[in-house]
């Protein structure tokens, strides 16, 4: 728990942004406390949806009302199934491909590949989800694809008086389809124990649309642009179902990364310096954002954060026994940090305001990441 | 685990029905399960349908009618895990398995005699053994009066079938007769099995529960370690 | 002093071939086995099978085997990893501690091909689980040296029984007109 944490007001919508070293998760409270949750990953063996709205006082089985998954990948889903396990009376939304026969055997497959214990398994993840939701006959399910409500209350629901929709922009049929054809030309896996394939594959991801009367919220997943311009961002803005309403606040499309960054998720998605939010990710020697995407985030939106800095070195952690066999050898580890960080983002709909940003933990102002 | 670990040893043993026949060097290497170099190096000491031996490198596997046991005196010992899961998830999952135990051991010497002394007076006192007790002696090395060994048992809150049992004892593996200590943490899982169900039950209690009984383990000897550590000598 | 059980047993045989044993095979190993008086249940605790303390029957020679490992590896680190790239001198991964959180990533690892072993060599592909131990061998003459390695895991070759996924109708209905639309 990070100090400072209180809930909303009952008429304020809020957008919390969840990260660390590696790890992704988004709350979103969309007036008089009832919430939705877009993916998860774990602190302390706890999923951090649960931990933050356990911590706000929150009643889970009732006030949560979405839980989405917005692809497979273990930084953006772990623990996610414990949560929806805990939100009895929340909708299910995650990307229509994983309903298809090819990822189901695909789950088959990879579930039980990764022995139990440590190294998390995404595939695993959902699949636990699928279970649930067996198990819930499928009450609640929302497979999502491009331009699909996923959720909507209309006007008066809540006290702020105002219709609330959450929709999917993504994933197109093209991006499903491409993907359900990947996994049906997968080779059969062999011996060694190995986690699910495809994990540099993000075009099954879910972008969502959150619209709260004036306000319109992104929050962007891990989509890439591609070259096909059926795919991706492509695919979103060849479509021409985009919000009359700009975007105010953004959460950034795969870690800050170029290949997550279209020119007209600026010239369309979103208004003028909209406010911005990213969470951090590494891997081996590679790590996002790097300083040229931060360079370019905030030439586009002044008002950037990142909920967790990147990946630190350094051997405090560990015995010297271990640091100095560490030496001997040809190979290098580093540190992940993994500071919980939170940027969250408060307003008030339907009073022109503007977004109120108060960091927590690890969270900091974009600028001030180091790449 | 620290640096004055001598050795480590884990094995797991497996309670059913086997046929101990099957289980020759020589399958395990078909099927994968050893190595060819460890093949070559294998010691077979019988195989029979009453009971199989073999030793290759650090590894032992031994199998009667009602018992299987695959042990190891060398790191990493997650493979013996590996090796059971893979003979009889995999392989031999009809076979009726009812009960596994985790055991872990390890070796260690204390710096002195008199410390290691002392530890066995601090798990069993000589004080309630009364005139018996006060006339323990240390009369050389190898013949110390007092602990020999001592078992400590707790059972699963919810699962009163479930126990983990400690030992601790004197070690001679490396050699030293004054300072050497051994301490087995063994993690008794059984269930009540149907007929016709083969391994696998057993076997996924087996994959969840390998890694979180050695951690156990070591804690329990790191306690125990860190105790005799701090203990003031006279 | 009781000798730990590390040893391998080692079978003696006496007598001429011929003669017939004086117990069965499975006699002699289960009499072998120390009573321990008090404890509930030793069923899973490592047996000791030593024929040690001078028994002698008459059974068929058996090899006499004396199998001691010299050295023994005990780690002081464990991590389990995942294998996230395959380079052309190195692979990159993604490090557990297995004293940590289960799921929580620790650290980031960049290694090379040189400290694996050559015969490993193919085990490394994207996805493959590892752990890498770092610590001290010891020998019987107590030499003491440090010591890394790093073992790939075995991927089970059956899946223990997954719950199968039945789709309803309806969701079944939308994937049929999703691919016929396309």
């Amino acid at each position: 728990m990070l100090e400072g944490w209180s809930p909303p007001d009952k008429s304020t919508i809020e957008v919390s942004v969840f990260g660390r070293g590696s790890g992704e998760s988004i709350v979103v409270h969309l007036g008089d406390g009832r919430w939705m949750v877009v993916d998860s990953f774990k602190s302390n063996g706890v999923p951090i949806p649960l931990l933050y709205l356990d911590a706000l006082g929150v009643e889970l089985e009732t006030s949560v009302d979405l839980v989405v998954a917005s692809h497979w990948h273990d930084d953006h889903i772990q623990g996610l199934a414990e949560t929806y396990r805990r939100t009895t009376n929340a909708r299910m939304a995650f990307p229509l491909a994983m309903l298809h026969d090819e990822y189901l055997q695909f789950t088959a497959v990879y579930n039980n590949r990764v022995p139990t214990g440590k190294v998390s398994s995404g595939v695993r993840e959902l699949g636990s989800i699928m279970s649930l939701l067996q198990d819930r006959k499928w009450i609640g399910v929302e497979p999502a694809d491009a331009w699909k409500t996923v959720l909507r209350y209309p006007a008066n629901t809540f006290e702020h008086g105002f219709p609330v929709e959450v929709e999917a922009m993504s994933p197109s049929n093209f991006d499903i389809l491409q993907f359900v054809a990947t996994l049906r030309a997968l080779p059969t896996p062999g011996d060694i124990a190995t986690r699910a394939p495809l994990y540099d594959r993000n075009d099954v991801s879910c972008a969502l649309q959150v619209r709260i009367h004036d306000v319109t919220i992104v929050l962007a997943a891990d989509l890439e642009t591609v070259a096909d311009g059926r795919s991706g961002w492509n695919g979103v803005f060849a479509a021409q179902q985009l919000p009359l309403q700009p975007a105010s606040l953004l959460k950034i499309p795969h870690h800050g990364s170029i290949t997550g960054d279209h020119p007209e998720i600026w010239s369309r998605l979103c208004g003028a310096e909209p406010v911005t939010s990213l969470t951090p990710w590494a891997r081996g020697s590679g790590r996002l954002p790097q300083r040229s995407d931060v360079q370019r985030i905030n030439q586009n939106a002044p008002e950037s954060y990142a909920a967790a800095r990147t990946v630190t070195s350094g051997d405090r952690h560990r015995l010297q026994a271990v640091n100095s066999v560490l030496k001997r050898t040809n190979s290098r580890i580093r540190n992940i940090d993994q500071s919980l960080g939170h940027v969250r983002h408060r307003l008030e709909p339907g009073e022109g305001g503007h977004w109120r940003t108060e960091l927590f933990g690890a969270a900091c102002e974009l600028r001030k990441i180091a790449a | 685990m620290a640096e004055d670990t001598d050795i480590v040893q884990a094995s797991i043993v497996l309670v059913g029905k086997f046929n101990p026949a099957i289980f020759s060097p020589a399958w395990f290497a078909k099927n994968g399960i050893i190595t060819e170099g460890e093949l070559k190096v294998a010691d077979t000491q019988v195989v029979h349908k009453q009971v199989t031996r073999f030793t290759a490198d650090h590894l032992t596997i031994s199998a009667q009618p009602e018992r299987f046991t695959l042990e190891t005196t060398s790191e990493p010992i997650i493979r013996v895990a590996d090796m059971v899961l893979q003979t009889f998830r995999d392989l031999l999952s009809h076979t009726p398995i009812n009960a596994v135990g985790i055991n872990y051991t390890e070796h260690w010497r204390t710096d002195t005699a008199e410390r290691r002394t002392a530890l066995a007076r601090e798990l069993a006192p000589i004080a309630p053994w009364g005139a018996w007790g006060a006339s323990f002696r240390a009369h050389d090395v190898d013949h110390v009066d007092g602990m020999n060994e001592l078992v400590m048992i707790q059972f699963d809150a919810e699962n009163l079938k479930w126990q983990r049992r400690v030992e601790v004892g004197p070690s001679n593996e490396m050699g030293d007769h004054a300072r050497g200590v051994y301490v087995t943490v063994n993690s008794h899982r059984e269930m009540e099995i149907e007929d016709g169900v083969g391994a696998e039950p057993i076997m996924a209690l087996l994959e969840k529960e390998f890694d979180p009984s050695v951690l156990a383990a070591r804690k329990i000897i790191a306690d125990l370690k860190s105790f005799s550590q701090k203990l003031e000598l006279s | 002093m009781k000798t730990s059980r590390l040893l391998s047993p080692v079978f003696e045989a006496s007598g001429d071939a011929s003669s017939s044993s004086q117990f069965t095979l499975l006699e002699l190993v289960q009499n072998s086995i120390e009573a321990r008086p008090g404890s509930l249940d030793a069923e899973t605790e490592t047996e000791v099978t030593s024929l040690s303390g001078g028994e002698i029957v008459e059974m068929p020679q058996f090899r006499q085997i004396e199998s001691r490992p010299n050295e023994f590896f005990a780690a002081i680190q464990e991590w389990e990893g995942v294998v996230t790239g395959v380079y052309a001198d190195f692979f990159t991964a993604n490090l557990y501690d297995m004293k940590g959180p289960a799921d929580e990533i620790s650290e980031l690892a960049e290694i090379s091909y040189d400290d694996i072993d050559p015969a490993d060599r193919h085990k490394v592909q994207e996805g493959a689980i590892f752990r890498w131990l770092i610590g001290h061998s010891r020998t019987r003459s107590d030499t003491f040296s440090r010591k890394w390695m790093i073992y790939f895991r075995r991927a089970a070759r059956r899946p223990i029984s997954d719950p199968v996924i039945e789709l309803p109708p309806q969701l079944r209905h939308m994937i049929t007109t999703q691919i016929d639309a396309e």
